[in-house]
Protein backbone atom coordinates (compact mmCIF):
# COMPACT_ATOMS: atom_id res chain seq x y z
CA UNK A 1 0.00 0.00 0.00
CA UNK A 2 1.37 3.37 -0.92
CA UNK A 3 0.30 6.79 0.23
CA UNK A 4 -1.56 8.72 -2.47
CA UNK A 5 -0.13 12.07 -1.62
CA UNK A 6 3.49 11.47 -2.50
CA UNK A 7 4.13 11.98 -6.22
CA UNK A 8 6.50 9.53 -7.90
CA UNK A 9 9.36 12.01 -8.02
CA UNK A 10 9.05 12.62 -4.32
CA UNK A 11 9.07 8.96 -3.64
CA UNK A 12 12.27 8.52 -5.65
CA UNK A 13 13.89 11.35 -3.73
CA UNK A 14 12.75 9.81 -0.46
CA UNK A 15 14.20 6.51 -1.52
CA UNK A 16 17.56 8.15 -2.18
CA UNK A 17 17.51 9.89 1.15
CA UNK A 18 16.65 6.58 2.74
CA UNK A 19 19.61 4.95 1.02
CA UNK A 20 21.82 7.74 2.25
CA UNK A 21 20.71 7.03 5.78
CA UNK A 22 21.25 3.35 5.22
CA UNK A 23 24.82 3.95 4.13
CA UNK A 24 25.39 6.07 7.22
CA UNK A 25 24.14 3.12 9.24
CA UNK A 26 26.34 0.69 7.35
CA UNK A 27 29.30 3.03 7.77
CA UNK A 28 28.74 3.17 11.48
CA UNK A 29 28.38 -0.55 11.62
CA UNK A 30 31.57 -1.05 9.62
CA UNK A 31 33.44 1.01 12.16
CA UNK A 32 31.99 -1.02 15.00
CA UNK A 33 32.91 -4.24 13.23
CA UNK A 34 36.48 -3.10 12.64
CA UNK A 35 36.85 -2.22 16.29
CA UNK A 36 35.41 -5.54 17.33
CA UNK A 37 37.78 -7.41 15.00
CA UNK A 38 40.73 -5.46 16.34
CA UNK A 39 39.84 -6.44 19.86
CA UNK A 40 39.58 -10.10 19.05
CA UNK A 41 42.69 -10.49 16.88
CA UNK A 42 44.39 -12.68 19.45
CA UNK A 43 41.28 -14.80 19.68
CA UNK A 44 40.70 -15.39 15.99
CA UNK A 45 39.04 -18.75 16.29
CA UNK A 46 36.52 -17.67 18.87
CA UNK A 47 33.18 -19.27 18.01
CA UNK A 48 30.69 -17.21 16.03
CA UNK A 49 27.54 -16.57 18.12
CA UNK A 50 25.46 -17.78 15.15
CA UNK A 51 26.94 -21.29 15.29
CA UNK A 52 24.66 -22.71 18.01
CA UNK A 53 21.68 -21.48 15.96
CA UNK A 54 22.97 -23.34 12.90
CA UNK A 55 23.20 -26.56 14.91
CA UNK A 56 19.70 -26.02 16.34
CA UNK A 57 18.24 -25.44 12.88
CA UNK A 58 19.86 -28.61 11.48
CA UNK A 59 18.61 -30.73 14.38
CA UNK A 60 15.10 -29.22 14.11
CA UNK A 61 15.12 -30.11 10.40
CA UNK A 62 16.29 -33.67 11.11
CA UNK A 63 13.65 -34.07 13.83
CA UNK A 64 10.89 -32.89 11.48
CA UNK A 65 12.15 -35.21 8.73
CA UNK A 66 12.21 -38.19 11.12
CA UNK A 67 8.60 -37.42 12.09
CA UNK A 68 7.34 -37.44 8.48
CA UNK A 69 7.45 -41.26 8.37
CA UNK A 70 5.79 -41.57 11.79
CA UNK A 71 3.01 -39.02 11.18
CA UNK A 72 1.99 -39.19 7.51
CA UNK A 73 -1.05 -37.00 8.21
CA UNK A 74 1.23 -34.11 9.13
CA UNK A 75 3.74 -34.83 6.37
CA UNK A 76 3.14 -31.58 4.46
CA UNK A 77 3.69 -29.33 7.49
CA UNK A 78 6.66 -31.38 8.71
CA UNK A 79 8.29 -31.27 5.28
CA UNK A 80 7.84 -27.49 5.12
CA UNK A 81 9.39 -27.15 8.59
CA UNK A 82 12.34 -29.35 7.61
CA UNK A 83 12.90 -27.29 4.44
CA UNK A 84 12.63 -23.96 6.27
CA UNK A 85 14.95 -24.94 9.13
CA UNK A 86 17.47 -26.19 6.54
CA UNK A 87 17.21 -22.86 4.73
CA UNK A 88 17.79 -21.10 8.07
CA UNK A 89 20.92 -23.16 8.75
CA UNK A 90 22.24 -22.51 5.23
CA UNK A 91 21.75 -18.74 5.43
CA UNK A 92 23.37 -18.54 8.88
CA UNK A 93 26.27 -20.70 7.70
CA UNK A 94 26.82 -18.37 4.73
CA UNK A 95 26.84 -15.39 7.10
CA UNK A 96 29.38 -17.05 9.42
CA UNK A 97 31.56 -17.81 6.39
CA UNK A 98 31.23 -14.23 5.11
CA UNK A 99 32.26 -12.86 8.50
CA UNK A 100 35.31 -15.13 8.63
CA UNK A 101 36.39 -13.60 5.34
CA UNK A 102 36.39 -14.67 1.75
CA UNK A 103 40.01 -15.80 2.04
CA UNK A 104 39.16 -18.69 4.31
CA UNK A 105 37.88 -21.49 2.15
CA UNK A 106 34.47 -22.55 3.23
CA UNK A 107 33.06 -26.03 2.88
CA UNK A 108 29.38 -26.28 3.66
CA UNK A 109 28.87 -28.94 6.26
CA UNK A 110 27.27 -31.95 4.67
CA UNK A 111 27.22 -33.92 7.88
CA UNK A 112 23.86 -35.23 8.98
CA UNK A 113 23.11 -33.85 12.42
CA UNK A 114 22.68 -36.44 15.10
CA UNK A 115 19.16 -36.69 16.38
CA UNK A 116 18.80 -36.70 20.14
CA UNK A 117 19.45 -40.35 20.90
CA UNK A 118 16.92 -42.76 22.32
CA UNK A 119 13.28 -43.09 21.42
CA UNK A 120 11.93 -41.78 18.11
CA UNK A 121 10.96 -38.10 18.33
CA UNK A 122 7.43 -37.00 19.11
CA UNK A 123 5.44 -34.07 17.74
CA UNK A 124 5.49 -32.56 21.22
CA UNK A 125 9.30 -32.66 21.27
CA UNK A 126 9.45 -30.92 17.89
CA UNK A 127 7.03 -28.29 19.12
CA UNK A 128 9.18 -27.66 22.21
CA UNK A 129 12.36 -27.55 20.15
CA UNK A 130 10.87 -24.99 17.74
CA UNK A 131 9.51 -22.85 20.58
CA UNK A 132 13.00 -22.76 22.07
CA UNK A 133 14.52 -22.03 18.64
CA UNK A 134 12.13 -19.09 18.32
CA UNK A 135 13.18 -17.71 21.74
CA UNK A 136 16.91 -18.23 21.21
CA UNK A 137 16.91 -16.57 17.77
CA UNK A 138 14.94 -13.60 19.16
CA UNK A 139 17.23 -13.26 22.21
CA UNK A 140 20.31 -13.24 19.99
CA UNK A 141 18.72 -10.82 17.49
CA UNK A 142 18.11 -8.39 20.34
CA UNK A 143 21.82 -8.11 21.17
CA UNK A 144 23.17 -8.17 17.61
CA UNK A 145 22.62 -5.54 14.91
CA UNK A 146 22.25 -4.99 11.18
CA UNK A 147 21.73 -7.96 8.87
CA UNK A 148 22.55 -10.50 11.60
CA UNK A 149 19.83 -9.15 13.87
CA UNK A 150 17.40 -8.94 10.94
CA UNK A 151 17.88 -12.46 9.66
CA UNK A 152 17.64 -13.92 13.18
CA UNK A 153 14.41 -11.96 13.73
CA UNK A 154 12.95 -13.42 10.52
CA UNK A 155 14.07 -16.90 11.58
CA UNK A 156 12.47 -16.43 14.99
CA UNK A 157 9.21 -15.31 13.33
CA UNK A 158 9.30 -18.34 11.01
CA UNK A 159 9.65 -20.68 14.02
CA UNK A 160 6.67 -18.96 15.66
CA UNK A 161 4.59 -19.63 12.55
CA UNK A 162 5.79 -23.24 12.50
CA UNK A 163 4.57 -23.96 16.04
CA UNK A 164 1.46 -21.79 16.06
CA UNK A 165 0.11 -22.14 12.52
CA UNK A 166 1.77 -25.07 10.75
CA UNK A 167 1.65 -27.71 13.50
CA UNK B 1 9.02 8.80 3.48
CA UNK B 2 12.24 10.26 4.77
CA UNK B 3 12.54 13.10 7.20
CA UNK B 4 15.76 15.10 7.30
CA UNK B 5 17.68 15.12 10.55
CA UNK B 6 16.61 11.71 11.78
CA UNK B 7 18.97 8.92 12.76
CA UNK B 8 18.55 5.46 11.22
CA UNK B 9 16.57 4.06 14.17
CA UNK B 10 14.17 7.00 14.20
CA UNK B 11 13.77 6.91 10.41
CA UNK B 12 13.03 3.18 10.53
CA UNK B 13 10.34 3.82 13.17
CA UNK B 14 8.86 6.61 11.02
CA UNK B 15 8.75 4.15 8.09
CA UNK B 16 7.17 1.46 10.29
CA UNK B 17 4.55 3.95 11.48
CA UNK B 18 3.73 4.77 7.84
CA UNK B 19 3.26 1.01 7.24
CA UNK B 20 0.98 0.75 10.28
CA UNK B 21 -1.11 3.75 9.12
CA UNK B 22 -1.45 2.03 5.72
CA UNK B 23 -2.38 -1.23 7.46
CA UNK B 24 -5.19 0.40 9.49
CA UNK B 25 -6.52 2.02 6.30
CA UNK B 26 -6.20 -1.23 4.32
CA UNK B 27 -8.03 -3.31 6.91
CA UNK B 28 -10.96 -0.92 6.49
CA UNK B 29 -11.23 -2.15 2.90
CA UNK B 30 -10.66 -5.76 3.96
CA UNK B 31 -13.49 -5.40 6.49
CA UNK B 32 -15.93 -4.33 3.76
CA UNK B 33 -15.47 -7.58 1.82
CA UNK B 34 -14.15 -10.26 4.21
CA UNK B 35 -17.49 -11.17 5.81
CA UNK B 36 -16.55 -14.81 6.44
CA UNK B 37 -13.62 -13.71 8.59
CA UNK B 38 -15.11 -10.71 10.41
CA UNK B 39 -13.67 -11.79 13.79
CA UNK B 40 -10.16 -12.14 12.39
CA UNK B 41 -10.44 -8.76 10.67
CA UNK B 42 -11.54 -7.08 13.92
CA UNK B 43 -8.70 -8.71 15.85
CA UNK B 44 -6.04 -7.85 13.26
CA UNK B 45 -7.28 -4.27 12.92
CA UNK B 46 -7.09 -3.82 16.70
CA UNK B 47 -3.55 -5.22 16.67
CA UNK B 48 -2.43 -2.72 14.03
CA UNK B 49 -4.08 0.17 15.87
CA UNK B 50 -2.26 -0.83 19.07
CA UNK B 51 1.05 -1.12 17.23
CA UNK B 52 0.46 2.22 15.51
CA UNK B 53 -0.24 3.94 18.84
CA UNK B 54 2.78 2.33 20.52
CA UNK B 55 4.98 3.50 17.64
CA UNK B 56 3.60 7.04 17.91
CA UNK B 57 4.45 6.98 21.61
CA UNK B 58 7.95 5.70 20.94
CA UNK B 59 8.54 8.52 18.44
CA UNK B 60 7.18 11.11 20.87
CA UNK B 61 9.52 9.73 23.53
CA UNK B 62 12.40 10.22 21.07
CA UNK B 63 11.23 13.82 20.43
CA UNK B 64 10.30 12.99 16.84
CA UNK B 65 7.04 14.35 15.44
CA UNK B 66 5.19 11.21 14.26
CA UNK B 67 3.83 11.46 10.69
CA UNK B 68 0.04 11.42 10.38
CA UNK B 69 -1.80 9.01 8.10
CA UNK B 70 -2.04 9.90 4.41
CA UNK B 71 -5.49 11.12 3.29
CA UNK B 72 -5.79 8.08 1.04
CA UNK B 73 -3.85 5.04 -0.12
CA UNK B 74 -3.53 3.21 -3.41
CA UNK B 75 -4.71 -0.37 -3.11
CA UNK B 76 -2.46 -2.63 -5.21
CA UNK B 77 -5.34 -4.58 -6.83
CA UNK B 78 -9.14 -4.31 -6.89
CA UNK B 79 -10.80 -5.72 -3.79
CA UNK B 80 -14.25 -7.01 -4.71
CA UNK B 81 -14.88 -10.22 -2.73
CA UNK B 82 -13.69 -12.19 0.32
CA UNK B 83 -10.84 -13.78 -1.64
CA UNK B 84 -9.32 -10.51 -2.86
CA UNK B 85 -9.90 -9.02 0.61
CA UNK B 86 -7.92 -11.87 2.18
CA UNK B 87 -5.15 -11.35 -0.36
CA UNK B 88 -5.01 -7.66 0.57
CA UNK B 89 -4.84 -8.58 4.27
CA UNK B 90 -1.97 -10.96 3.55
CA UNK B 91 -0.15 -8.26 1.59
CA UNK B 92 -0.67 -5.73 4.42
CA UNK B 93 0.91 -8.22 6.85
CA UNK B 94 3.83 -8.87 4.52
CA UNK B 95 4.39 -5.12 4.12
CA UNK B 96 4.35 -4.47 7.86
CA UNK B 97 6.66 -7.47 8.44
CA UNK B 98 9.16 -5.91 6.01
CA UNK B 99 8.92 -2.55 7.81
CA UNK B 100 9.56 -4.14 11.22
CA UNK B 101 12.43 -6.28 9.98
CA UNK B 102 13.97 -3.03 8.78
CA UNK B 103 13.57 -1.56 12.27
CA UNK B 104 15.36 -4.63 13.69
CA UNK B 105 18.26 -4.01 11.31
CA UNK B 106 18.52 -0.25 11.82
CA UNK B 107 17.75 0.09 15.53
CA UNK B 108 20.51 1.00 17.95
CA UNK B 109 18.73 0.21 21.18
CA UNK B 110 17.97 -3.27 22.43
CA UNK B 111 14.49 -2.22 23.53
CA UNK B 112 13.56 -0.96 20.05
CA UNK B 113 14.93 -4.15 18.49
CA UNK B 114 12.94 -6.23 20.97
CA UNK B 115 9.69 -4.41 20.15
CA UNK B 116 10.41 -4.73 16.42
CA UNK B 117 11.05 -8.50 16.72
CA UNK B 118 7.67 -8.88 18.44
CA UNK B 119 5.94 -6.75 15.78
CA UNK B 120 7.60 -8.76 12.98
CA UNK B 121 6.59 -12.05 14.59
CA UNK B 122 2.98 -10.97 15.05
CA UNK B 123 2.73 -9.79 11.43
CA UNK B 124 4.22 -13.11 10.24
CA UNK B 125 1.62 -15.03 12.27
CA UNK B 126 -1.26 -12.97 10.88
CA UNK B 127 0.09 -13.32 7.32
CA UNK B 128 0.32 -17.10 7.75
CA UNK B 129 -3.26 -17.30 9.04
CA UNK B 130 -4.51 -15.30 6.04
CA UNK B 131 -2.65 -17.67 3.73
CA UNK B 132 -4.37 -20.60 5.47
CA UNK B 133 -7.75 -18.90 4.90
CA UNK B 134 -6.81 -18.48 1.23
CA UNK B 135 -5.84 -22.15 0.96
CA UNK B 136 -2.29 -21.11 0.09
CA UNK B 137 0.93 -22.66 1.44
CA UNK B 138 0.92 -21.14 4.92
CA UNK B 139 4.40 -19.90 5.50
CA UNK B 140 7.57 -18.29 4.25
CA UNK B 141 11.08 -19.26 5.40
CA UNK B 142 12.11 -15.64 6.13
CA UNK B 143 9.12 -13.45 7.05
CA UNK B 144 9.85 -9.76 6.56
CA UNK B 145 12.81 -10.33 4.26
CA UNK B 146 12.25 -7.93 1.37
Amino acid sequence: MTADRSPASHRRLSRRTLLRWSSVAVGGLGLATTTACGASDDDADRADPLEPQIARARTDAATATALVALLPDSAAALTTIAEQRTAHADVLEAEVARMRGATTSFTPSSTTPALPSGDPPTLEQLRERLARSQREAADLARILSGYRAGVLASISAACAVQTEVLL
Amino acid sequence: MSTPGLGPEQQSLVDALAAEHAAVFGYGIVAAFADPWADAVAEDTAAHRARRDATIEALHAASVEPPVAAPGYTVPFPVTDPDSAARLAEQIENDTAVAWRSVVERAHSESTRGAAITALTEAALRAARWRVRLGAPPSLPFPGQP
